[in-house]
Protein backbone atom coordinates (compact mmCIF):
# COMPACT_ATOMS: atom_id res chain seq x y z
CA UNK A 1 0.00 0.00 0.00
CA UNK A 2 0.80 3.84 -0.42
CA UNK A 3 2.39 5.63 2.30
CA UNK A 4 0.47 8.80 3.09
CA UNK A 5 2.76 11.28 1.40
CA UNK A 6 1.24 14.38 2.96
CA UNK A 7 -1.07 16.54 5.10
CA UNK A 8 -4.32 18.33 4.27
CA UNK A 9 -5.17 21.33 6.05
CA UNK A 10 -8.43 21.77 4.88
CA UNK A 11 -9.63 18.18 6.68
CA UNK A 12 -8.66 18.56 10.11
CA UNK A 13 -6.85 15.90 10.26
CA UNK A 14 -3.07 15.02 9.68
CA UNK A 15 -4.02 11.96 7.43
CA UNK A 16 -1.14 9.51 9.02
CA UNK A 17 -3.21 6.54 8.58
CA UNK A 18 -2.21 4.93 5.26
CA UNK A 19 -4.42 1.69 6.18
CA UNK A 20 -7.63 3.62 6.89
CA UNK A 21 -6.79 6.01 3.36
CA UNK A 22 -6.67 2.63 1.46
CA UNK A 23 -9.83 1.35 3.12
CA UNK A 24 -11.46 4.47 2.36
CA UNK A 25 -10.57 4.29 -1.40
CA UNK A 26 -11.57 0.80 -1.46
CA UNK A 27 -15.05 1.26 0.04
CA UNK A 28 -15.75 3.75 -2.59
CA UNK A 29 -14.22 1.84 -5.26
CA UNK A 30 -11.55 4.68 -5.82
CA UNK A 31 -8.74 2.11 -4.80
CA UNK A 32 -6.07 1.68 -7.33
CA UNK A 33 -5.64 -1.75 -8.69
CA UNK A 34 -2.38 -2.66 -7.15
CA UNK A 35 -3.82 -1.27 -3.83
CA UNK A 36 -7.07 -3.50 -4.39
CA UNK A 37 -5.28 -6.74 -4.32
CA UNK A 38 -3.51 -6.19 -1.28
CA UNK A 39 -6.44 -4.60 0.94
CA UNK A 40 -8.70 -7.61 0.11
CA UNK A 41 -6.63 -9.93 1.10
CA UNK A 42 -6.42 -7.96 5.10
CA UNK A 43 -9.70 -7.97 4.87
CA UNK A 44 -10.09 -11.57 4.26
CA UNK A 45 -7.97 -11.57 7.83
CA UNK A 46 -9.24 -9.16 9.59
CA UNK A 47 -13.13 -8.77 10.44
CA UNK A 48 -12.66 -5.92 11.89
CA UNK A 49 -11.39 -3.87 8.85
CA UNK A 50 -13.83 -5.12 6.71
CA UNK A 51 -16.75 -3.54 9.44
CA UNK A 52 -14.72 -0.49 8.90
CA UNK A 53 -14.57 -0.51 5.22
CA UNK A 54 -18.45 -1.30 5.02
CA UNK A 55 -18.80 1.42 7.59
CA UNK A 56 -17.06 3.74 5.47
CA UNK A 57 -19.13 2.42 2.26
CA UNK A 58 -22.36 2.69 4.20
CA UNK A 59 -21.31 6.60 4.90
CA UNK A 60 -21.00 7.10 1.43
CA UNK A 61 -24.10 6.03 0.14
CA UNK A 62 -25.39 9.76 1.72
CA UNK A 63 -24.15 10.73 -2.00
CA UNK A 64 -26.62 9.14 -3.22
CA UNK A 65 -29.08 11.32 -1.52
CA UNK A 66 -27.35 14.36 -3.05
CA UNK A 67 -27.86 14.03 -6.89
CA UNK A 68 -30.12 16.39 -9.08
CA UNK A 69 -33.28 14.67 -10.00
CA UNK A 70 -33.94 14.18 -13.40
CA UNK A 71 -37.07 12.58 -14.81
CA UNK A 72 -36.87 9.54 -16.68
CA UNK A 73 -38.28 8.72 -19.99
CA UNK A 74 -41.88 7.87 -19.62
CA UNK A 75 -41.83 4.51 -21.62
CA UNK A 76 -38.68 3.14 -19.52
CA UNK A 77 -40.77 1.74 -16.84
CA UNK A 78 -42.64 -0.56 -19.57
CA UNK A 79 -39.39 -1.49 -21.37
CA UNK A 80 -37.84 -2.44 -18.04
CA UNK A 81 -41.25 -4.67 -16.81
CA UNK A 82 -41.02 -6.21 -20.33
CA UNK A 83 -37.51 -7.32 -20.24
CA UNK A 84 -38.23 -8.41 -16.66
CA UNK A 85 -41.46 -10.32 -18.27
CA UNK A 86 -38.93 -11.91 -20.58
CA UNK A 87 -36.56 -12.77 -18.39
CA UNK A 88 -39.58 -13.97 -15.96
CA UNK A 89 -40.40 -16.20 -18.74
CA UNK A 90 -37.13 -17.88 -19.33
CA UNK A 91 -36.43 -18.99 -15.76
CA UNK A 92 -37.88 -21.71 -13.54
CA UNK A 93 -40.50 -19.90 -11.26
CA UNK A 94 -39.95 -22.77 -8.50
CA UNK A 95 -35.94 -22.44 -8.82
CA UNK A 96 -36.07 -18.37 -8.80
CA UNK A 97 -37.18 -18.19 -5.53
CA UNK A 98 -34.87 -20.37 -3.91
CA UNK A 99 -31.83 -18.49 -2.51
CA UNK A 100 -28.38 -19.38 -4.02
CA UNK A 101 -25.97 -19.64 -1.77
CA UNK A 102 -23.42 -17.39 -1.44
CA UNK A 103 -20.53 -17.78 -3.98
CA UNK A 104 -16.85 -18.41 -3.16
CA UNK A 105 -14.90 -15.12 -3.11
CA UNK A 106 -12.73 -16.34 -5.56
CA UNK A 107 -15.57 -16.57 -7.95
CA UNK A 108 -16.57 -12.87 -8.20
CA UNK A 109 -15.88 -12.14 -11.24
CA UNK A 110 -18.10 -15.42 -12.55
CA UNK A 111 -20.40 -13.48 -10.78
CA UNK A 112 -20.09 -10.48 -12.90
CA UNK A 113 -20.04 -12.27 -15.85
CA UNK A 114 -23.34 -14.12 -14.70
CA UNK A 115 -25.02 -10.97 -14.22
CA UNK A 116 -24.07 -9.61 -17.32
CA UNK A 117 -25.33 -12.57 -18.86
CA UNK A 118 -28.48 -12.90 -17.03
CA UNK A 119 -29.67 -9.04 -17.83
CA UNK A 120 -28.41 -9.39 -21.66
CA UNK A 121 -30.25 -12.79 -21.53
CA UNK A 122 -32.81 -11.23 -20.87
CA UNK A 123 -32.93 -8.24 -23.30
CA UNK A 124 -32.20 -10.88 -26.25
CA UNK A 125 -34.79 -12.65 -25.31
CA UNK A 126 -37.23 -9.67 -24.64
CA UNK A 127 -36.05 -9.09 -28.33
CA UNK A 128 -36.09 -12.66 -29.36
CA UNK A 129 -40.12 -12.68 -28.39
CA UNK A 130 -41.32 -9.81 -29.88
CA UNK A 131 -39.14 -11.37 -33.58
CA UNK A 132 -41.28 -14.81 -32.90
CA UNK A 133 -44.49 -13.00 -32.15
CA UNK A 134 -43.80 -11.50 -35.04
CA UNK A 135 -43.26 -14.45 -36.94
CA UNK A 136 -45.99 -16.58 -35.53
CA UNK A 137 -48.41 -14.21 -36.37
CA UNK A 138 -47.01 -14.07 -40.31
CA UNK A 139 -47.80 -18.07 -39.95
CA UNK A 140 -50.81 -17.83 -38.72
CA UNK A 141 -51.75 -15.73 -41.81
CA UNK A 142 -49.79 -17.58 -44.45
CA UNK A 143 -51.38 -20.71 -42.81
CA UNK A 144 -55.31 -19.07 -43.10
CA UNK A 145 -54.47 -18.29 -46.68
CA UNK A 146 -53.05 -21.77 -47.61
CA UNK A 147 -56.00 -23.19 -45.64
CA UNK A 148 -58.43 -21.17 -48.04
CA UNK A 149 -56.20 -22.12 -50.93
CA UNK A 150 -56.64 -25.88 -49.93
CA UNK A 151 -60.41 -25.38 -49.83
CA UNK A 152 -61.12 -23.67 -53.12
CA UNK A 153 -58.65 -26.10 -54.99
CA UNK A 154 -60.85 -28.89 -53.34
CA UNK A 155 -63.99 -27.64 -54.23
CA UNK A 156 -62.33 -26.94 -57.88
CA UNK A 157 -61.30 -30.67 -57.85
CA UNK A 158 -64.61 -32.41 -56.53
CA UNK A 159 -66.21 -29.65 -59.42
CA UNK A 160 -63.88 -31.42 -61.88
CA UNK A 161 -64.60 -34.96 -60.75
CA UNK A 162 -67.74 -34.59 -61.63
CA UNK A 163 -67.73 -33.16 -64.79
CA UNK A 164 -65.62 -35.89 -65.68
CA UNK A 165 -67.92 -38.16 -64.26
CA UNK A 166 -71.13 -36.71 -66.17
CA UNK A 167 -68.95 -36.40 -69.17
CA UNK A 168 -67.88 -39.89 -69.26
CA UNK A 169 -71.72 -40.63 -68.43
CA UNK A 170 -73.22 -38.82 -71.57
CA UNK A 171 -69.91 -40.03 -73.87
CA UNK A 172 -70.77 -43.53 -73.15
CA UNK A 173 -74.59 -43.19 -73.89
CA UNK A 174 -75.40 -44.85 -77.23
CA UNK A 175 -77.69 -41.59 -77.98
CA UNK A 176 -75.05 -38.80 -77.52
CA UNK A 177 -74.30 -36.72 -80.14
CA UNK A 178 -71.10 -34.82 -80.86
CA UNK A 179 -71.37 -31.14 -81.88
CA UNK A 180 -68.18 -29.70 -83.17
CA UNK A 181 -67.71 -25.72 -83.01
CA UNK A 182 -65.70 -24.84 -85.71
CA UNK A 183 -64.02 -20.60 -85.91
CA UNK A 184 -63.54 -19.05 -89.14
CA UNK A 185 -60.45 -20.21 -90.21
CA UNK A 186 -62.08 -24.06 -90.59
CA UNK A 187 -60.50 -24.91 -87.15
CA UNK A 188 -62.42 -26.90 -84.20
CA UNK A 189 -62.33 -25.43 -81.49
CA UNK A 190 -64.82 -26.59 -79.18
CA UNK A 191 -67.03 -30.09 -79.15
CA UNK A 192 -70.14 -30.64 -77.06
CA UNK A 193 -71.32 -33.94 -76.40
CA UNK A 194 -75.37 -34.26 -75.44
CA UNK A 195 -77.63 -36.58 -74.81
CA UNK A 196 -81.18 -35.31 -75.86
CA UNK A 197 -83.03 -36.77 -73.34
CA UNK A 198 -80.97 -35.05 -70.76
CA UNK A 199 -80.73 -32.16 -69.50
CA UNK A 200 -76.68 -31.67 -69.48
CA UNK A 201 -74.36 -31.45 -71.70
CA UNK A 202 -70.68 -31.15 -72.10
CA UNK A 203 -68.36 -29.21 -73.72
CA UNK A 204 -64.47 -29.54 -74.53
CA UNK A 205 -62.43 -26.71 -75.58
CA UNK A 206 -59.07 -26.72 -77.35
CA UNK A 207 -56.40 -24.28 -78.23
CA UNK A 208 -59.21 -21.01 -77.68
CA UNK A 209 -56.85 -17.73 -77.45
CA UNK A 210 -56.18 -16.43 -73.91
CA UNK A 211 -58.43 -13.94 -72.48
CA UNK A 212 -57.97 -10.70 -70.79
CA UNK A 213 -58.92 -10.71 -67.44
CA UNK A 214 -61.86 -8.72 -67.78
CA UNK A 215 -63.47 -11.22 -70.24
CA UNK A 216 -65.25 -14.41 -70.03
CA UNK A 217 -66.52 -16.80 -72.71
CA UNK A 218 -69.51 -17.46 -73.12
CA UNK A 219 -71.69 -20.96 -74.43
CA UNK A 220 -75.03 -20.07 -76.42
CA UNK A 221 -77.68 -21.97 -77.44
CA UNK A 222 -79.39 -20.45 -80.77
CA UNK A 223 -82.74 -21.29 -81.67
CA UNK A 224 -85.96 -19.71 -82.83
CA UNK A 225 -86.18 -17.14 -79.59
CA UNK A 226 -82.64 -16.37 -80.33
CA UNK A 227 -79.23 -17.16 -78.42
CA UNK A 228 -79.84 -18.03 -74.98
CA UNK A 229 -77.14 -18.24 -72.08
CA UNK A 230 -76.03 -21.24 -71.04
CA UNK A 231 -73.14 -20.04 -69.12
CA UNK A 232 -69.52 -18.97 -69.17
CA UNK A 233 -65.97 -20.65 -68.70
CA UNK A 234 -62.54 -20.12 -69.02
CA UNK A 235 -59.79 -22.34 -69.96
CA UNK A 236 -56.79 -22.65 -68.70
CA UNK A 237 -53.22 -21.51 -70.24
CA UNK A 238 -53.41 -23.49 -73.40
CA UNK A 239 -57.07 -22.71 -74.41
CA UNK A 240 -58.56 -25.96 -73.00
CA UNK A 241 -60.99 -27.00 -70.75
CA UNK A 242 -63.98 -29.33 -70.09
CA UNK A 243 -67.27 -28.43 -68.26
CA UNK A 244 -71.03 -29.89 -67.79
CA UNK A 245 -73.44 -27.47 -68.18
CA UNK A 246 -76.72 -27.67 -67.72
CA UNK A 247 -79.57 -26.79 -70.42
CA UNK A 248 -82.92 -25.62 -69.27
CA UNK A 249 -84.65 -25.50 -72.70
CA UNK A 250 -85.59 -28.83 -75.00
CA UNK A 251 -82.87 -29.80 -77.32
CA UNK A 252 -85.27 -29.78 -80.26
CA UNK A 253 -85.46 -25.92 -80.12
CA UNK A 254 -81.51 -25.50 -80.14
CA UNK A 255 -80.45 -25.12 -84.00
CA UNK A 256 -76.66 -24.62 -83.06
CA UNK A 257 -74.32 -23.81 -80.26
CA UNK A 258 -72.19 -20.66 -80.51
CA UNK A 259 -69.08 -19.62 -78.28
CA UNK A 260 -68.24 -15.73 -78.27
CA UNK A 261 -66.27 -13.39 -76.03
CA UNK A 262 -67.94 -11.05 -73.56
CA UNK A 263 -67.01 -8.69 -70.74
CA UNK A 264 -66.24 -10.13 -67.27
CA UNK A 265 -69.88 -11.25 -66.06
CA UNK A 266 -71.19 -12.21 -68.85
CA UNK A 267 -73.96 -10.49 -71.20
CA UNK A 268 -77.40 -11.27 -72.04
CA UNK A 269 -77.07 -11.75 -75.56
CA UNK A 270 -73.87 -11.84 -77.62
CA UNK A 271 -71.88 -8.95 -77.84
CA UNK A 272 -68.87 -9.85 -80.43
CA UNK A 273 -68.70 -12.36 -83.30
CA UNK A 274 -69.24 -15.82 -82.34
CA UNK A 275 -65.67 -17.39 -81.65
CA UNK A 276 -66.75 -21.04 -82.89
CA UNK A 277 -70.37 -22.25 -84.00
CA UNK A 278 -71.53 -25.76 -84.58
CA UNK A 279 -75.06 -26.79 -85.76
CA UNK A 280 -76.88 -29.85 -84.48
CA UNK B 1 -53.05 -10.41 -5.44
CA UNK B 2 -52.88 -6.26 -5.47
CA UNK B 3 -50.45 -4.66 -3.61
CA UNK B 4 -51.43 -2.37 -0.94
CA UNK B 5 -50.07 0.59 -2.00
CA UNK B 6 -48.80 1.69 1.52
CA UNK B 7 -46.86 -1.85 1.61
CA UNK B 8 -43.15 -1.08 2.89
CA UNK B 9 -40.45 -1.42 1.04
CA UNK B 10 -38.87 -4.17 2.86
CA UNK B 11 -42.28 -6.25 1.96
CA UNK B 12 -42.19 -4.75 -1.30
CA UNK B 13 -38.76 -6.51 -1.63
CA UNK B 14 -40.09 -9.76 -0.56
CA UNK B 15 -42.86 -9.53 -3.67
CA UNK B 16 -39.99 -8.95 -6.04
CA UNK B 17 -38.58 -11.99 -4.32
CA UNK B 18 -41.28 -13.71 -4.84
CA UNK B 19 -41.32 -12.78 -8.87
CA UNK B 20 -44.41 -10.70 -8.85
CA UNK B 21 -44.02 -8.00 -11.68
CA UNK B 22 -46.73 -5.67 -10.32
CA UNK B 23 -44.00 -5.21 -6.64
CA UNK B 24 -41.19 -4.36 -9.72
CA UNK B 25 -43.39 -2.00 -11.43
CA UNK B 26 -44.44 -0.33 -7.70
CA UNK B 27 -40.66 -0.40 -7.46
CA UNK B 28 -39.72 1.34 -10.08
CA UNK B 29 -42.76 3.89 -9.47
CA UNK B 30 -41.33 4.84 -5.83
CA UNK B 31 -37.17 4.32 -7.29
CA UNK B 32 -37.36 4.75 -10.92
CA UNK B 33 -36.31 8.62 -10.60
CA UNK B 34 -33.95 8.13 -8.18
CA UNK B 35 -32.29 5.08 -10.05
CA UNK B 36 -32.32 6.93 -13.04
CA UNK B 37 -30.49 10.22 -11.47
CA UNK B 38 -27.95 8.54 -10.17
CA UNK B 39 -27.35 6.80 -13.53
CA UNK B 40 -27.61 10.27 -15.35
CA UNK B 41 -24.98 11.81 -12.63
CA UNK B 42 -22.50 9.12 -13.54
CA UNK B 43 -23.34 8.77 -17.36
CA UNK B 44 -23.93 12.32 -18.12
CA UNK B 45 -25.92 10.87 -20.98
CA UNK B 46 -29.87 10.14 -21.46
CA UNK B 47 -29.39 7.17 -23.61
CA UNK B 48 -26.73 5.78 -21.76
CA UNK B 49 -28.95 6.48 -18.33
CA UNK B 50 -31.42 4.63 -19.75
CA UNK B 51 -29.69 1.82 -20.30
CA UNK B 52 -27.74 1.46 -17.06
CA UNK B 53 -31.09 2.14 -14.97
CA UNK B 54 -32.67 -0.60 -16.87
CA UNK B 55 -29.81 -2.68 -16.62
CA UNK B 56 -29.94 -2.08 -12.79
CA UNK B 57 -33.87 -3.09 -12.23
CA UNK B 58 -33.15 -6.34 -13.93
CA UNK B 59 -30.00 -7.04 -11.51
CA UNK B 60 -32.64 -6.66 -8.81
CA UNK B 61 -35.09 -8.47 -10.30
CA UNK B 62 -32.82 -11.69 -11.48
CA UNK B 63 -31.12 -10.97 -8.32
CA UNK B 64 -33.44 -10.41 -5.50
CA UNK B 65 -32.71 -13.44 -3.60
CA UNK B 66 -29.27 -11.72 -3.19
CA UNK B 67 -31.46 -9.04 -0.99
CA UNK B 68 -31.24 -9.57 2.62
CA UNK B 69 -33.48 -7.05 5.08
CA UNK B 70 -31.07 -7.52 7.38
CA UNK B 71 -28.03 -5.63 5.50
CA UNK B 72 -29.73 -2.33 4.42
CA UNK B 73 -32.84 -0.70 2.90
CA UNK B 74 -34.06 -1.89 -0.51
CA UNK B 75 -33.32 1.69 -2.03
CA UNK B 76 -29.55 1.75 -0.77
CA UNK B 77 -29.26 -1.38 -2.34
CA UNK B 78 -30.66 -0.60 -5.63
CA UNK B 79 -29.12 2.79 -5.52
CA UNK B 80 -25.79 0.95 -5.47
CA UNK B 81 -26.20 -1.58 -7.43
CA UNK B 82 -27.87 1.47 -10.07
CA UNK B 83 -24.29 3.21 -9.71
CA UNK B 84 -21.92 0.53 -9.84
CA UNK B 85 -24.32 -0.72 -13.07
CA UNK B 86 -23.55 2.79 -14.30
CA UNK B 87 -19.73 2.62 -13.55
CA UNK B 88 -19.20 -0.61 -15.36
CA UNK B 89 -20.62 1.24 -18.66
CA UNK B 90 -18.97 4.30 -18.13
CA UNK B 91 -15.87 2.33 -18.56
CA UNK B 92 -17.10 0.37 -21.22
CA UNK B 93 -17.87 3.97 -22.89
CA UNK B 94 -14.27 5.34 -21.92
CA UNK B 95 -13.02 1.77 -23.01
CA UNK B 96 -10.98 1.79 -19.99
CA UNK B 97 -8.59 -0.78 -19.18
CA UNK B 98 -8.74 -2.03 -16.33
CA UNK B 99 -5.43 -0.50 -14.86
CA UNK B 100 -6.89 0.80 -11.81
CA UNK B 101 -10.32 -0.34 -12.11
CA UNK B 102 -11.57 -2.20 -9.25
CA UNK B 103 -14.05 -4.89 -9.81
CA UNK B 104 -16.84 -2.89 -8.10
CA UNK B 105 -18.90 -6.09 -7.14
CA UNK B 106 -15.92 -7.32 -5.55
CA UNK B 107 -16.64 -4.34 -3.60
CA UNK B 108 -19.69 -4.56 -3.34
CA UNK B 109 -19.66 -8.01 -2.32
CA UNK B 110 -17.22 -7.82 0.27
CA UNK B 111 -18.54 -5.09 2.07
CA UNK B 112 -22.06 -6.25 1.36
CA UNK B 113 -21.57 -9.47 3.39
CA UNK B 114 -20.40 -8.15 6.55
CA UNK B 115 -22.46 -4.99 7.54
CA UNK B 116 -25.65 -3.29 6.58
CA UNK B 117 -25.39 -1.08 3.50
CA UNK B 118 -26.90 2.15 5.14
CA UNK B 119 -25.58 2.18 8.62
CA UNK B 120 -26.41 4.63 9.68
CA UNK B 121 -29.84 4.95 7.74
CA UNK B 122 -30.22 7.94 5.22
CA UNK B 123 -33.80 7.88 5.81
CA UNK B 124 -33.85 11.77 5.51
CA UNK B 125 -32.85 12.74 2.15
CA UNK B 126 -32.52 16.69 3.84
CA UNK B 127 -30.13 15.82 6.41
CA UNK B 128 -28.56 13.95 4.21
CA UNK B 129 -27.94 17.18 2.11
CA UNK B 130 -27.68 19.23 4.93
CA UNK B 131 -24.32 16.85 6.40
CA UNK B 132 -22.97 16.71 2.79
CA UNK B 133 -22.93 20.83 3.04
CA UNK B 134 -21.15 20.93 6.01
CA UNK B 135 -17.81 19.67 4.39
CA UNK B 136 -15.65 21.47 3.22
CA UNK B 137 -15.58 21.85 -1.13
CA UNK B 138 -12.32 19.87 -1.25
CA UNK B 139 -14.05 17.00 0.98
CA UNK B 140 -16.69 17.06 -1.33
CA UNK B 141 -15.08 17.51 -4.39
CA UNK B 142 -12.70 14.44 -3.62
CA UNK B 143 -15.83 12.41 -3.01
CA UNK B 144 -17.76 13.13 -5.91
CA UNK B 145 -14.64 12.51 -8.12
CA UNK B 146 -14.34 8.69 -6.71
CA UNK B 147 -17.96 8.05 -6.21
CA UNK B 148 -19.55 9.35 -9.50
CA UNK B 149 -16.14 9.44 -11.86
CA UNK B 150 -14.75 6.14 -11.35
CA UNK B 151 -11.79 8.37 -10.48
CA UNK B 152 -9.03 6.49 -8.58
CA UNK B 153 -6.86 7.62 -5.79
CA UNK B 154 -3.81 8.47 -8.54
CA UNK B 155 -6.65 9.82 -11.50
CA UNK B 156 -7.61 12.33 -8.52
CA UNK B 157 -4.29 13.06 -7.91
CA UNK B 158 -3.41 13.79 -11.42
CA UNK B 159 -6.54 15.45 -11.87
CA UNK B 160 -6.25 17.62 -8.94
CA UNK B 161 -2.74 18.28 -9.57
CA UNK B 162 -2.08 17.36 -5.49
CA UNK B 163 -0.07 14.88 -3.85
CA UNK B 164 -1.25 11.24 -3.58
CA UNK B 165 -0.99 11.30 0.03
CA UNK B 166 -3.23 14.03 0.21
CA UNK B 167 -6.01 12.50 -2.18
CA UNK B 168 -6.48 9.53 0.30
CA UNK B 169 -6.28 11.70 3.51
CA UNK B 170 -8.96 14.11 2.40
CA UNK B 171 -11.19 10.92 0.95
CA UNK B 172 -10.84 9.00 4.88
CA UNK B 173 -11.25 12.58 6.25
CA UNK B 174 -14.54 13.19 4.71
CA UNK B 175 -16.03 10.22 5.36
CA UNK B 176 -14.91 10.33 8.85
CA UNK B 177 -16.63 13.97 9.35
CA UNK B 178 -19.78 12.30 7.83
CA UNK B 179 -19.62 9.75 10.60
CA UNK B 180 -19.10 12.38 13.34
CA UNK B 181 -21.76 14.31 11.76
CA UNK B 182 -24.16 11.56 11.85
CA UNK B 183 -23.37 10.60 15.50
CA UNK B 184 -23.76 14.81 16.23
CA UNK B 185 -27.28 14.84 14.84
CA UNK B 186 -28.11 11.36 16.55
CA UNK B 187 -27.47 12.34 19.59
CA UNK B 188 -29.14 15.80 18.83
CA UNK B 189 -32.41 14.04 18.19
CA UNK B 190 -31.88 11.64 21.12
CA UNK B 191 -31.18 14.31 23.59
Amino acid sequence: MHMNDGLDPGTGRNGDDPLHDDLAAFSLGAADSSESADIESLLAERPDLRAEAARFAAQATVLLSDVPRRQPPPDLKARILAAAHASHEAHDPTSSIVPLPQPARASSNLRSTLLWLTSTAAVVLLALSLYMFGEVNALRSERANLESLRSDLTQQVNSMYADLAMAVDLVMQNQSRRVELMSDDGEMRAMVVLQPEMHEAVIVTHDLPALTPDQTYQLWLIGPDGAVSTGMFNTDPEGDMTKVFKVAQPWDRVSALGISVEPRGGSDAPTSKPLAVGEL
Amino acid sequence: MPIDPSISDADLMVRVQRRDESALALLYDRFGKAAYSVAYHVLQNSTLAEEATQDAFLKVWTQAHLWDANRGKPSTWLLTITRFTAIDRLRVENRRTAAHAVDLDDVLYTLGSVAPMDEPTWADERLAKSLLNRLSPEQRQVLELAYFRDMSHSEMAEHLAIPLGTIKGRVRAALHKLRDLWAEQTEDSAT
